[in-house]
C-alpha cells in the first residue's frame, strides 16, 4: 500500500515536471517520435520484404504433374520414395479437384474466364519441397522416364538467383534495423539527457537537502517511460497506416497469391515499439540522472 | 554538537583551504563565520555537509563521524543538518509551499505532516500570502525566507548559511539574521558563514575568523574585526 502511494506520488510528480517542463518535453517527444516512427517503418518494409521473398520460396518447388490415370499406389510409392530422402522437405499432394480450386482463386476477381471450362482439364501432381536445388534437378531428370509422370516444371536459375539476392537483401536489412535501432537509441537517450541536464541543479538542490537516489531516480525514471509511450503511440499510429498501405501495394504487387493482413503481425509490431519505448525511455533517464548523482 | 580536529583541505589544484582548523561548537550556539573571499568559509562548510572531505583530520557533527558516513547513510545525515545558500537554490519550476514541503518528502514524512508544517513554517517565516506562487517572481529577502523555511521545518539540529545575505540589501539582511537569530531561539545550532561586518557588529555573536585557511580568532560577542567596532 506503502510502496503502491509511493508510485502515485512519483508519477503526479513525474506529470507535474513533464508539464513545467513543456517546452523540453514538447521537443524530447517529437524526437522520440520521429526515431521510433522510422524504426517501425523500416520493420515493415522489412516485413514486407520477408513477406516476398516467402512467396518467391515457396514457389521453389519440384512440381511432378501426375498422368491422369495413375494407380493409387503407384503415386503413394513415388511419394514415399521422395520422402524417404533426407533432402526433401515435404511432399505435398494435390488432387485435380484441388489443382481447379487454386485457379479458380487465383481468378476469383473474373470468374468467366473460367465458364468455358466443361472438363477439369488440370493433372494431379505432387510438390516436393526441398532447400537444395541440385536435388531436385537430379529428380527431375530420373522422372521424366517414369511412367506416371506427365511432366515435371523446376523453377528456373531466374528464380534461384532472386532468392539469393532477396537473401542478401533480408541479412542487410536486419544489419540495418540493428544500426537503425542504435540510432534511435542514441538520439532518443541524447534527448532524455538534455532534459535531464537542465534540471542537474534541481538534482544537487535535492541531493543536498537529503534526497535518496530513489527520490531523485524515479520522476525521471517515469518521464522517459513516459516519453516512451508517447512516441511509442505516434509511431504505433503512424507505422499501423503504412503497414496498411504497403499490404495494399503488397497485394497488387503480387496479386497471383493472396496476401492476408496479418494484425497479428501489425500487434506484435506495436508491442515491439511500445516495449523499446518504455525500455529506452526509462534506461536514458536512469543513465542521464546517474551521472548526476555522484556528489 | 560540532567538532572539527586538526582538519586540514588541500584541493587538487594545490591549494590550501584550511589549516589545521580545531573547533568546537555546542548546542543552540550562534557562531558566525567570517573572514574575506578564499579565507575558507565556504570549504569549511561545505566539510559539514560533506560536500567535501577533509585531506586530513575529523569532522564530527550530531554525533556522526563525517568521514565514515557510508555513501546510503548521507541522506539521512542530510536530513538533519540544514543548509542555506547565498543564491538561495530554491526548485525554480515548484510553488513557495512545495519547495518547502520538498525537505519533508525527500525524508517520506507523511502527508497530513506536510498539510501541517508547510503553512506553520511559511507563516514563522512571513511568506503565507505566497504560499502558490514560483520563487522566481518573488524578491530575493522573500526567496531566502523560503530557503531557510525550507532548512527549518524538519527542525534540523543543525543549519548551517553560507553568505545568506550576500545578495540581498542592508535592510532585508538585517531581517534575514533576526529570522535566523529567531531560529537559533528555538533551540537549533546556527552557523552563519558572512563577510558582512555590520551584521556581525550589531549581532555580538560568537565569531571564528579565518585568515588564509587558519583560525586567526574565536571571540564569544565578537565583531568582525577584533577590537574595532
Amino acid at each position: 500500500m506503502a510502496a503502491l502511494s509511493y508510485i502515485a506520488t512519483m508519477s503526479g510528480s513525474a506529470v507535474v515536471n513533464a508539464w513545467r517542463h513543456r517546452t523540453m518535453t514538447v521537443i524530447t517527444v517529437l524526437i522520440v517520435s520521429l526515431m521510433m516512427t522510422t524504426l517501425g517503418m523500416f520493420l515493415v518494409v522489412e516485413n514486407a520484404l520477408s513477406v516476398m521473398i516467402a512467396n518467391l520460396e515457396e514457389q521453389v518447388n519440384l512440381i511432378i504433374y501426375l498422368e491422369d490415370e495413375s494407380p493409387p499406389s503407384d503415386v503413394l510409392a513415388l511419394r514415399q520414395e521422395l520422402l524417404d530422402d533426407p533432402r526433401t522437405i515435404s511432399v505435398e499432394y494435390v488432387t485435380k479437384e484441388q489443382a481447379l480450386e487454386r485457379l479458380r482463386a487465383t481468378f476469383q476477381d473474373d470468374p468467366d474466364l473460367l465458364q468455358p471450362l466443361l472438363d477439369n482439364p488440370l493433372p494431379a501432381s505432387l510438390e516436393v519441397r526441398s532447400d537444395d536445388p541440385a536435388f531436385l534437378q537430379s529428380q527431375a531428370n530420373t522422372l521424366l522416364g517414369n511412367p506416371i509422370v506427365e511432366d515435371i516444371d523446376l523453377p528456373q536459375d531466374v528464380v534461384k538467383n532472386l532468392i539469393r539476392i532477396s537473401q542478401v537483401a533480408t541479412f542487410l536489412g536486419y544489419g540495418l534495423g540493428a544500426g537503425l535501432a542504435l540510432v534511435a537509441l542514441f538520439v532518443i537517450g541524447s534527448a532524455i539527457r538534455l532534459t535531464v541536464y537542465a534540471r542537474r541543479g534541481e538534482i544537487e538542490v535535492l541531493r543536498l537537502m537529503g534526497a535518496s537516489d530513489h527520490f531523485i531516480r524515479w520522476p525521471f525514471l517515469l518521464e522517459g517511460v513516459f516519453f516512451g509511450l508517447i512516441g511509442a503511440l505516434v509511431s504505433s499510429i503512424l507505422v499501423g497506416i503504412a503497414y496498411i498501405w504497403v499490404h495494399e501495394v503488397l497485394q497488387q504487387l503480387i496479386s497471383f497469391l493472396p496476401v492476408s493482413l496479418d494484425t497479428t503481425y501489425l500487434l506484435r509490431l506495436i508491442l515491439i515499439l511500445t516495449l523499446f519505448g518504455i525500455a529506452i525511455g526509462g534506461l536514458g533517464s536512469y543513465l542521464s540522472v546517474r551521472r548526476f548523482l555522484t556528489i | 554538537m560540532i567538532l572539527l580536529q586538526n582538519v586540514s583541505k588541500v584541493y587538487a589544484n594545490g591549494i590550501h583551504a584550511l589549516r589545521n582548523i580545531n573547533l568546537e561548537i555546542a548546542r543552540q550556539e550562534f557562531v558566525f563565520l567570517v573572514g574575506v573571499s578564499g579565507a575558507g568559509k565556504s570549504t569549511l562548510v561545505r566539510l559539514l555537509i560533506r560536500e567535501e572531505l577533509p585531506t586530513s583530520g575529523a569532522v564530527i557533527v550530531a554525533g556522526h563521524n563525517v568521514l565514515q558516513l557510508p555513501k546510503r547513510r548521507l541522506p539521512l545525515y542530510r536530513r538533519k543538518v540544514s543548509m542555506v545558500f547565498q543564491d538561495f537554490r530554491l526548485l525554480p519550476n515548484k510553488t513557495v509551499a512545495e519547495n518547502v514541503a520538498m525537505a519533508l518528502r525527500v525524508a517520506h514524512r507523511p502527508q497530513r505532516e506536510i498539510d501541517e508544517l508547510v503553512p506553520e513554517t511559511l507563516a514563522l517565516v512571513g511568506l503565507t500570502q505566497y504560499a502558490d506562487t514560483f520563487p522566481l517572481t518573488l524578491s530575493g529577502g522573500e526567496q531566502q525566507r523560503v530557503a531557510i523555511a525550507r532548512a527549518i521545518i524538519r527542525n534540523p539540529d543543525v543549519l548551517i548559511a553560507d553568505e545568506p545575505t550576500g545578495n540581498l540589501d542592508p535592510d532585508t539582511s538585517a531581517e534575514i539574521v533576526d529570522l535566523l537569530m529567531q531560529i537559533n531561539g528555538l533551540g537549533t545550532t546556527v552557523i552563519m558563514a558572512t563577510h558582512d561586518k555590520e551584521m556581525v557588529n550589531r549581532a555580538r555573536r560568537r565569531v571564528v575568523e579565518l585568515v588564509q585557511g587558519e583560525i586567526v580568532r574565536d571571540e564569544v560577542g565578537g565583531t568582525y574585526q577584533y577590537g574595532r567596532t
